[in-house]
């Protein structure tokens, strides 16, 4: 038990005295998605700001005196925060079609927006009905064509502000037709969410969650791991060890709980590094009235209410992190008894790290209501557990069987390491 | 006392490593014996690739040897590796102490992991550092220290615990002739206070001055073993250097003529 702990503490002492080591490990991850989403917010106010300065280049073939009066009054009532018009250059022009010149300087973005009305549009559009029958099946109804480039942000913008326009005058068309735009409708559709907003909150982090900590937490265990026995044979620096009277399952054993200590340092920060940025994030949300629409109407995002986790909750996502780390540390630990050095480690190690990868991607998406033999399955079954816990769907017996599991292929994985350790293939190696 | 006994090594050579050849084993060591008593150095020489390190690693349990077996003061090497580590120095270039740590951390580190007593583990620091003059620079980290200053540490910590055998592979190569003198001056010192030294070097001059005993390894056999004098007889020569080229002529064109 000694031995243990002398190895043990060393192992510690080697990475947590290390500046540049507790800086990648520790200090850097604490802050990465704060800084992450500062970092987009400021990209974004930027790019705004960019788009504001823009003087939109605007062409409109055949614009009908209607249309002309209607745009007058939106400029000199415009919100800039929604269309910027009156940072619009306008430029009427009579013709049917757009030029070959006008398609390419769209092309170049030197053009943002081409508007075409047809020809004659407002007593087309007065001819297209009269009062208690429809005519449109005889005369066509008058259209608009609007030619712009997706891949500029500038011309993008300002498509998306004529076409608001535009919409706003078809409505105002309407509304001087019928007398008002709802005379229009058949009928109205509203809808109603009725969810558990703690629950939706933990599906969304547990959508997240395990994603986030097989990506960065793993990455930091295989680089660590693979050096704490290959890259000390490469260095030289296992033979002393080996040299002295001590059983070697004992250092496996020392080499392995430092890692797993590290490691779980590390995805604590990983947890923490996300609470730390939640402020920035809703930040976000609230300077950002559309996006808080968008996301209310659509279900995606809900920065509304708080998150609350029950003690099962935490206690049982953190022992699957616990558990899925032994394993995974374990097999990291094996791969490297047999490695001779770093890049052989890295190498073998990659697959594993793949497959935790895949397996981590795979619960982004997928319904929680799943077969309980998956929380059988290594690493997958344990991250759609810790999903499940996180959004409540999941069974005491799932949460137990996904833990014993880990627990016992990880224990099998540092027998077997302990093992290999001593055997002469390997010593051959050092 | 150490007894090599008809130990022969082959290592499996990996696919990826196989020359045109293409053999998949490589005989490292075959069929070698000799002894190395208590109270004497005793030399190994040879060329490079002769096998030295190789039964060196076997006598001090870090490989293990395919036939033959190895007694370090009574314990066999296989069967009571852990008696064999308790008794035994062992120092070579490719075995290394971690650059991140300090000559005194280290000290302590490989003493606690031999179970030695705090104040035994003091005691000895004391005499080490001071004899190999450790102590200026005993707080400093391995990687900034030189090459000689690495080797003093390296020589300090495999002897934290006053073992009864001591192996040096190389252990003046790359050192100044300051730093070598205080070395084979300290193994010196070891012979005389009853230890087994085994010292592997191609420095003939070093051996001649050093070693009590010699064996040459060829070809990983053994093809002299004894004292200096005998050697000297047996080839008609007055110094090592040319007796061990006598003798080496003589096995390289006696395997020569075999084979054709």
């Amino acid at each position: 038990m000694q031995t243990i702990k002398t190895i043990f503490f060393k192992e510690l002492k080697r990475i947590l005295s290390d500046k540049r080591m507790i800086l990648s490990l520790y200090i850097l991850p604490l802050f990465m998605w704060a800084i992450i989403f500062t970092a987009s917010v400021f990209f974004l106010s930027v790019n705004e700001k960019d788009q504001k300065a823009h003087k939109a280049v605007v062409t409109i073939y055949n614009a009908p005196e209607s249309f002309k009066h209607f745009l007058e009054e939106k400029v000199a009532s415009d919100n800039e925060e929604k269309t910027n018009l009156t940072n619009t250059e306008l430029d009427y022009k009579i013709g049917n079609e757009i030029t070959e010149a006008e398609d390419q300087s769209i092309k170049d973005k030197q053009l943002d927006l081409v508007v075409v009305f047809e020809e004659e549009f407002d007593s087309k559009v007065a001819l297209s009905y009269s009062e208690g029958e429809i005519i449109s099946d005889i005369i066509d109804i008058p259209g608009i064509k609007l030619y712009y480039n997706p891949s500029s942000d500038y011309s993008s913008n300002a498509y998306t502000n004529l076409a608001g326009i535009i919409d706003d005058y078809r409505k105002e068309c309407q509304k001087e037709r019928f007398g008002s735009v709802d005379v229009a409708r058949v009928f109205s559709v509203e809808s109603e969410t009725i969810k558990d907003e703690n629950k939706a909150n933990g599906e969304m982090l547990g959508m997240a969650l395990p994603y986030m900590i097989t990506i960065l937490l793993f990455a930091g265990v295989m680089s660590l791991g693979i050096d704490m026995i290959a890259g000390e044979k490469e260095r030289g620096t296992l033979a002393p060890l080996l040299l002295a009277p001590i059983n070697r399952t004992h250092i496996i054993i020392a080499k392995m709980a430092a890692l797993l200590v590290l490691s779980f340092l590390s995805a604590m920060v990983y947890i923490l590094s996300i609470l730390l940025a939640l402020p920035v994030i809703i930040g976000i949300y609230l300077n950002n009235p559309d996006l808080v629409d968008s996301a209310k109407t659509t279900n995606e995002i809900s920065v509304s209410g708080s998150i609350h986790f029950e003690g099962w909750q935490v206690l049982s996502v953190a022992l699957i992190i616990i558990v899925m780390l032994l394993l995974y540390v374990a097999l990291v630990n094996l791969i490297a008894v047999f490695s001779k050095n770093v890049r052989e480690g890295s190498n073998y190690v990659t697959p594993l790290y793949m497959l935790v990868m895949i397996s981590g991607m795979s619960t982004i998406y997928g319904s929680p209501n799943v077969n309980e033999v998956i929380y059988f399955i290594p690493f997958y079954g344990g991250l759609i557990a810790m999903k499940n816990i996180l959004g409540q769907n999941i069974s005491t017996f799932s949460i137990v069987a996904s833990i014993g599991v880990h627990l016992i292929l990880g224990i099998s994985a540092i027998i077997i390491a302990a093992r290999a350790f001593s055997s002469p293939k390997v010593l051959d190696k050092i | 006392m150490i007894e090599v006994s008809h130990i022969t090594k082959i290592y499996k050579v990996e696919k990826k490593d196989r020359k045109k050849d293409k053999k998949a084993e490589k005989v490292a060591v075959k069929d070698l014996s000799f002894t190395a008593n208590n109270g004497e150095i005793f030399c190994l020489l040879g060329p490079n690739g002769a096998g030295k390190t190789t039964t060196l690693r076997c006598i001090a349990t870090l490989l293990r040897q395919t036939e033959g077996s190895i007694t370090v003061e009574g314990f066999d090497t296989v069967k009571d590796a852990d008696d064999v580590r308790r008794n035994i120095a062992f120092l070579t270039n490719e075995i290394k102490l971690d650059d991140f740590f300090t000559p005194d951390y280290l000290f302590d580190y490989f003493g606690k992991l031999r179970g030695i007593e705090k104040s035994v583990l003091a005691e000895r620091k004391k005499e080490l550092f001071s004899y190999l003059g450790i102590n200026e620079f005993a707080d400093k980290r391995i990687k900034e220290l030189s090459t000689g200053m690495k080797q003093k540490t390296a020589i300090a910590v495999s002897l934290v615990h006053d073992p009864k055998v001591v192996i040096f592979d190389e252990p003046t190569n790359g050192l100044d002739i300051i730093t070598a003198r205080l070395v084979t001056d300290y193994l010196k010192k070891l012979r005389d206070d009853g230890k087994v030294v085994i010292v592997s070097t191609h420095i003939m001059s070093e051996a001649e001055r050093l070693g009590d005993r010699v064996a040459f390894i060829i070809n990983g056999g053994c093809a002299f073993c004894g004292e200096f004098s005998e050697i000297y007889e047996q080839t008609g020569t007055d110094n090592l250097e040319d007796a061990f080229f006598a003798m080496y002529k003589e096995i390289t064109e006696g395997a020569e003529n075999a084979d054709h």
